[in-house]
């Protein structure tokens, strides 16, 4: 085939004649050039035209050597002539041949990816021909020996540039060689043929704009304000968010604070926007906006029905069917996806889709195809999701800047684009690979080829996702990898995946002022939970799902502002540690309180040498965790599922249990409850406790709890904190021993067991001394409302209590009605030092905000209507609190369900009982069920109130007796039963010491690996300068080389960018030869003869490096030291500045990749430092320095870290040993 | 011998199956177990006007207030249970069922509304008459704020009828 393309049979007349004219005139110019025979020209073009225009007589091309011998022609003009004929007409119809091809399959190409996968192909061919050109005319230009070398020489740089398709660089190299070589021309025609190639990217390169729907305030009558907007509008636009956020500042206006909630939502934080759409006042361009923002923000947080109806609610304003119209249609499509109703998602998105490019936005559409790609993922459709993708990526290839970055097939240079001034534009390419990938693996599966993954790079994505809070992506991404981990059999590899995902979640959980939020927020951790979960059990990590248990059951410390009176916010919760590690420990939070172990937390829940049992419900599966007090862990987990018999087992228990059960009938439930096997029938009791405890109780703890009566004759201390699915369990019942024999052991027999609230509430609250409480104040039926009715049992007891006892009731019934202010001042007159006994209705919240519920209390409004209550909430206890009134020691709630387990679906377990703990209360009495109305006051439990003993205690005895009771068969009464005493269950806070004695954790000086490497590397580079000094820059220089940021930030190996190698040398040159020090003296510190200085910024930035460390729950770290170095100004702030203008690369986004590289390390576990057995060699100068830093800390040791013998064991001695510190 | 209370206009007198309500009967209305008599052809109607009247008719399920003597009579033979009542505020509507001459203290309890329960709460208060008690009493069913009445001379052979008709009639059971 090929010989007829290259010799045919006769040319076309065009092809003939230009292949004619260009090898005769390639002939003459050579001839010219070389000074040849003029004549031979004619002879030339005699054979050239039979040569190209009958091809077949090539050989007649031969006939050129006849030149010589006819004198019209030398030697060499004749062999040139020779090869002319014989290859020109060859090349010049071979390239024909190709030009046309490529033509033509261009034409056939319809989508720009096509053409665009043509071109990647072509490139590297046209590019070495252009090369070889150069090349060539170097050699011929500068004469085929040392001239020609030196020019192609010369030209080495700008080559390789224009290889790399680094134009400007290539320009600006060939200009340089043209001048070093004289003004060469062949460095020139680079130069020229670069220059076209940039103009051509500049013309076609603009970025597209992001659309927003923020109106701008009017310039006349708010002109500050407005040009700010403007300015900020102008960096929304290209999705350049920190500098939105730089230019608004810190204003207050409502745009500028509308601008501030819509540039919180770009990265995913919801409260701000939840908070400004609810705001009243607003100026009418911005109420339409505001709610736009708000629905998002419920969006966001998985409150999907309240987002919809909003976002119905203003595209019902919206009359033009603009840009407004589609962006509102497209946030309901993403809502309804979320949601679980794609059908209206699908219409929705499909619709915008398929609009012409003119009409739809360009950021509108990909999100719209993401909507279809994401549903076809979901319902596993992965070649609809494919072809979906696809589309989406032609979508985006309709930019030509969009083109370049998608080309490049590096996302390492994304990461690096996306530090620059163009914002996070550069994460939309990043979605659309991503879910590329996602649809992948499982294509990849039916192909059986499942390795082919290049140029994919998680990490950088990642990196990229993280540095834009892209925080939803980013989840995404990473439960994809590590369901591939999971799927190729490296589990070992999707638990960090696994934890980076929480940890990403979290960031926003503490930021929703509202429960509800919280909640509908926490079913968006569960699917990642679920799977951690999973994979850690697989994985045998008994201290991860430890942490993991905790981590679900949110670490509740309430908050002093909210976003409504009504709200409960919350603070930053504390690290939890579990055997004083963390895999969860999102770093970078400043108002973190200091981190909690949970070996602690069931210390201060249960007494010294208590352990702590925690579940957690998650799929199908009940998973628990028994942390011992040494911290030693083991978990495991009982099936969940429908048909299991846990669930089972359950079901019989609440149908035992004075509860409606769904559906119910008061009155139904009276016929039911008398049948209850915990009312009427021990031996079912029995069978019901024991299969409850065969399943819940771990075999380590009832081992343990044998062990420990054995040794010590005492009950094993024990905190449970229980899932929302195990609420009703009565836990002192359930049989602990041989459930066989006849009378087993039940848990209050074994264990000393109270419900534990969060860890982090537990080791954060400050309950009084122990003293005694007595029974000071008692509340009693409060209310005679008719949805609630008298409590006639209630009174009862009240009124067989002493005079002492102060009783409020109902205006019913009493002359001091237990109201709200009522209360509080009673409670204030009672003092700390007394019990309070509730002996009224409770009523729980819901679901969604269990700490809606509470204590019924009389109304204490005007008039007083009987039908009335006010409820004593959580937050009322709260508020109190911070009005100045610590709340009583003792709490006795004998009420229905005041623990509410039952509700605190979400993990967040603050409602009335663990409200008291937090707010000053030592023990309080609640129940996991509802309480039947009794009179009796003769109980234990009466008794130590009234003498003002421990109630725990009481509770046990009078479970203890009660079982003794029921079991021999010597019950009379339902008091007997556990169908009452069994409700009980103590939450419980141990006291403050009278002797001051810390019960705290103790504080270790741990430090991990790479801040001993980092340190190391540092010290070595300043000891080989003049001055011995260890500026910040060095430290900075190191840590982004260590973890090898400085090479993501240059594209270093990518890259011939004339800066990019700035962040790998910059700090090093900036420092060393630039002399951007810290401008503090420094402090010469000697040791074995060698001498460093360490500034005191330095110094300063070790010791609140630590800090930050501890309060992470970690050890310290180079990116604590360094994050406490750039919050100051040191010379290493001033080096991130000045390469942050020369990269253009904003300063914060390099905080973010610093913050996410430790985060990396965390979830993978930090590796802490130990003494090596062969020190480097300024090992000792390393040493010094962390002394000298940490001189005044008295416990510079701890049990992980650092080993014994090295010098942190006698920091002094260091300076003993030395010649001493020198001013 | 019927007569109806305050409030009972809007109530009592719907057509149901050719019968006043008042009257006694009206179309099967669902029991438990056994006592389940199959739904008349006017079920769909009686169930709506029914179901303004509140809860109780609805469900099956009803609390009575009955005489102290007359409760433990029927929770002895399982008629009836004894509500608990818990410190949660789970309260329905309650019946009561007085009669005039004699207290003794009265009792809550709960029963399903049949047929086989208004035959023993009949039962009941004529075996709980004792000789010194009037022949001639009048019991009260109180619903809400709705009252009804019957005189009834407990002596006479068909007052055991009478009241199962009146019982019936005013727990809207077959």
């Amino acid at each position: 085939m090929w010989s007829k393309v290259l010799l045919p049979r006769r040319r076309g007349a065009v092809d003939a004649w230009a292949c004619f004219l260009v090898v005769t005139v390639a002939f003459i110019a050579v001839t010219t050039v070389a000074r040849w025979n003029q004549n031979a020209v004619i002879y030339f073009m005699v054979l050239c035209a039979v040569v190209c225009f009958l091809p077949r007589f090539i050989a007649f091309g031969l006939a050129a050597l006849a030149g010589p011998l006819g004198g019209v022609a030398t030697w060499p003009q004749a062999g040139a002539a020779l090869g002319l004929l014989l290859l020109a007409p060859v090349i010049i119809s071979a390239g024909a041949a190709v030009c046309a091809a490529v033509y033509q399959t261009w034409r056939e190409m319809n989508s720009p990816l096509e053409r665009l996968a043509i071109a990647r192909a072509l490139r590297p061919w046209v590019q070495g021909a252009v090369m070889a050109g150069l090349v060539l005319g170097g050699l011929f230009e500068g004469g085929w020996f040392v001239g020609g070398a030196v020019e192609v020489a010369a030209m080495i740089i700008p080559l390789a540039a224009y290889r790399r398709s680094h134009y400007k660089t290539a320009i600006a190299a060939a200009v340089i060689a043209s001048m070093v070589t004289g003004w060469s021309t062949a460095p020139l025609v680079l130069a020229g043929v670069s220059l076209s190639l940039v103009m051509f990217r500049v013309a076609t390169g603009g970025l597209p704009r992001q659309w927003h729907p923020l109106p701008s305030p009017s310039l006349w009558r708010h002109p500050g304000a407005a040009i700010r907007c403007m300015r900020c509008d102008r960096r929304i636009a290209r999705s350049d968010i920190l500098g939105a956020r730089y230019v608004l500042g810190a204003g207050t206006g409502a745009w500028i604070r509308l601008r501030i909630a819509f540039l919180d939502l770009e990265e995913r934080m919801y409260q701000s926007a939840l908070s400004f759409g609810q705001e009243t006042g607003l100026p009418g361009d911005i109420k339409v906006p505001a709610q736009i923002l708000r629905a998002r923000g419920l969006s966001g947080t998985a409150q999907y029905d309240q987002a919809r109806a909003l976002y119905l609610q203003v595209l019902s304003a919206v009359t033009q069917k603009g840009r407004l119209y589609h962006y509102l249609v497209l946030l309901l499509a993403e809502n309804d996806l979320a949601a679980g109703q794609p059908a209206d998602a699908i219409q929705a998105a499909a619709w915008l889709a398929a609009r012409p490019d003119w009409w739809c936005d360009y950021f509108m559409r990909q999100r719209a195809l993401r909507v279809l790609a994401e549903y076809e993922l979901d319902q596993g459709n992965m070649e609809a999701a494919s072809q979906v993708i696809d589309q989406a990526m032609e979508a985006l290839a309709t930019n030509r800047a969009i083109i370049r970055l998608t080309d490049t097939n590096s996302p390492g240079k994304l990461v690096r684009n996306i530090y620059g001034s163009r914002g996070s534009m550069y994460i939309h390419p990043l979605r659309v690979e991503s879910l590329s990938r996602a649809a992948q693996p499982r294509v990849e599966d039916q192909a059986e080829d499942a390795g082919d993954r290049d140029g994919w790079e998680p990490e950088l994505v990642a990196l990229v996702m993280a540095v834009a809070r892209s925080s939803d992506d980013l989840v995404e991404l990473y439960l994809s990898e590590a369901r591939n981990a999971v799927a190729d059999g490296q589990r070992g590899e999707a638990l960090p995946l696994a934890a980076r995902a929480l940890m990403e979640l979290d960031r926003t959980r503490y930021l929703l002022a509202a429960q509800s939020s919280r909640t509908s927020w926490s079913r968006r951790f569960q699917r990642v939970l679920d799977f951690a979960l999973a994979t850690a059990h697989a994985e045998q990590d008994h201290e991860f799902v430890a942490e993991l248990l905790e981590f679900a059951r949110v670490q509740t410390l309430p908050a002093a502002s909210a976003e409504m009176s009504e709200d409960l916010a919350l603070s930053t919760p504390p690290i939890i540690l579990v055997n004083s590690r963390a895999r969860l420990a999102r770093p970078g939070e400043q108002n973190r309180p200091a981190c909690v172990t949970l070996e602690h937390a069931a210390e201060r829940a249960a007494g010294a040498g208590a352990w702590w049992l925690s579940y957690w419900a998650a799929h199908d599966w009940l998973y628990w965790a028994l942390v011992a007090p040494s911290g030693v862990t083991s978990s495991g987990r009982v099936s969940f599922s429908a048909t299991s018999a846990l669930r089972k087992t359950l079901d019989e228990l609440e149908w035992a249990l004075p509860a409606l059960l769904p559906g119910e009938n008061p009155i139904e439930a009276d016929f039911r409850l008398s049948k209850s096997p915990l009312l009427t029938d021990p031996a079912r009791e029995l069978v019901l406790s024991a299969t409850l405890g065969s399943l819940l109780l771990p075999p380590p703890l009832i081992q343990a709890a044998a062990r420990k009566r054995a040794r010590d004759e005492e009950r094993l201390r024990l905190a449970i904190a229980p899932a929302a699915a195990l609420g009703y369990i009565p836990w002192s019942i359930l049989v602990a021993g041989d459930p066989t024999a006849s009378d087993p052991e039940r848990l209050v027999d074994v264990c000393d067991w109270v419900l534990a609230p969060s860890a982090a509430l537990v080791c954060h609250a400050a309950p009084g001394f122990r003293a005694r409480a007595p029974l000071a104040l008692a509340v009693a039926d409060t209310t005679d409302d008719p949805g609630l009715g008298e409590l006639p049992g209630a009174r009862a007891q009240a009124a067989a209590l002493p005079r002492t006892v102060r009783v409020l009731g109902g205006h019913h019934w009493s002359r001091d009605p237990a109201t709200l202010t009522r209360l509080e001042r009673e409670l204030r007159a009672a003092g700390p030092d007394a019990t309070v006994a509730f002996m009224c209705h409770a009523v729980r919240g819901t679901a969604d905000e269990p700490s809606k519920g509470g204590i019924v209390l009389a109304p204490g409004g005007p008039g007083n209507a009987a039908d009335q209550y006010d409820i004593f909430t959580p937050q009322a206890v709260f508020a109190m609190n911070k009005r100045g009134l610590t709340m009583p020691s003792q709490v006795i709630l004998q009420a229905c369900d005041t623990s509410a387990l039952k509700d605190t679906t979400s993990g967040e377990w603050l409602t009335i009982a663990p409200a008291f703990i937090s707010a000053g209360s030592r023990e309080v009495v609640a129940t996991v069920y509802p309480l039947v109305d009794l009179p009796g006051v003769d109980d234990p439990v009466t008794r130590a109130a009234l003498r003002g003993d421990s109630l725990q205690a009481a509770v046990a005895q009078m479970q203890r007796e009660g079982l003794t009771r029921w079991t021999s068969g010597h019950h009379t009464d339902s008091a007997h039963t556990p169908f009452v005493w069994g409700a009980y269950a103590t939450v419980a806070i141990q006291p403050k010491t009278r002797t001051g004695a810390s019960t705290g954790p103790s504080s270790p000086l741990a430090i991990s690996a790479s801040f001993m490497r980092v340190l190391g590397k540092a010290v070595r580079t300043c000891q080989r300068t003049r001055a011995k000094r260890l500026d910040s820059g060095y430290i900075l220089g190191e840590l982004l080389e260590d973890g090898s940021l400085s090479g993501v930030l240059d594209g270093a190996g990518n890259s011939m960018h004339p800066i990019a190698f700035a962040w790998t040398l910059g700090p090093y040159i900036c420092t060393r030869y630039l002399h951007i020090r810290d401008q503090d003296p420094a402090t010469p510190l000697r040791i074995n003869g060698k001498t460093i200085n360490v500034p005191g910024t330095v110094i300063n930035a070790i010791r609140a490096g630590r800090t930050a460390a501890e309060r992470d729950g970690l050890p310290l770290t180079p990116h604590h030291v360094v994050n406490a170095l750039l919050s100051e100004p040191t010379a290493a702030r001033r080096i991130v500045a000045y390469l942050g203008m020369l990269t253009r690369k904003r300063p914060a986004l390099i905080h973010r990749a610093i913050e996410w590289e430790l985060t990396e390390q965390i979830s993978s576990r930090l590796t802490t430092w130990s003494e090596p057995a062969r020190p480097g060699q300024h090992h000792d100068l390393v040493e010094a320095v962390l002394a000298h830093a940490f001189a005044e800390t008295s416990n510079l040791n701890g049990d992980s870290g650092v080993t014994e013998g090295s010098a942190f064991d006698q920091p002094l001695a260091i300076s003993n040993r030395s010649s001493g510190h020198e001013k | 011998m019927c007569s109806s209370g305050s409030g009972s206009a809007s109530l009592a007198c719907g057509p149901v199956a050719g019968r006043c309500i008042c009257g006694g009967v009206i179309s099967a209305v669902k029991v438990r177990g056994d006592d389940v008599a199959g739904p008349g052809p006017d079920l769909p109607f009686v169930l709506s006007l029914l179901s303004r009247r509140g809860t109780i008719l609805m469900t099956g399920y009803v609390r009575l207030l009955v005489p102290a003597d007359v409760g433990d009579d029927l929770v002895s033979d399982g008629t009836a249970v004894r509500p608990i009542g818990t410190r949660g505020g789970v309260l329905t509507e309650v019946v009561t069922v007085a009669v005039d001459t004699v207290n003794t203290g009265a009792a809550m309890v709960s029963v399903v509304t049949a047929a086989a329960t208004c035959k023993r709460l009949a039962q009941a208060f004529i075996r709980r008459h004792r000789p010194a008690d009037p022949n001639e009493v009048k019991l009260t069913i109180t619903v809400g704020d709705h009252t009804e009445s019957l005189d009834v001379d407990l002596t006479n052979p068909k007052a055991e009828e009478q009241l199962f008709d009146f019982f019936a009639a005013q727990l809207h059971v077959v």
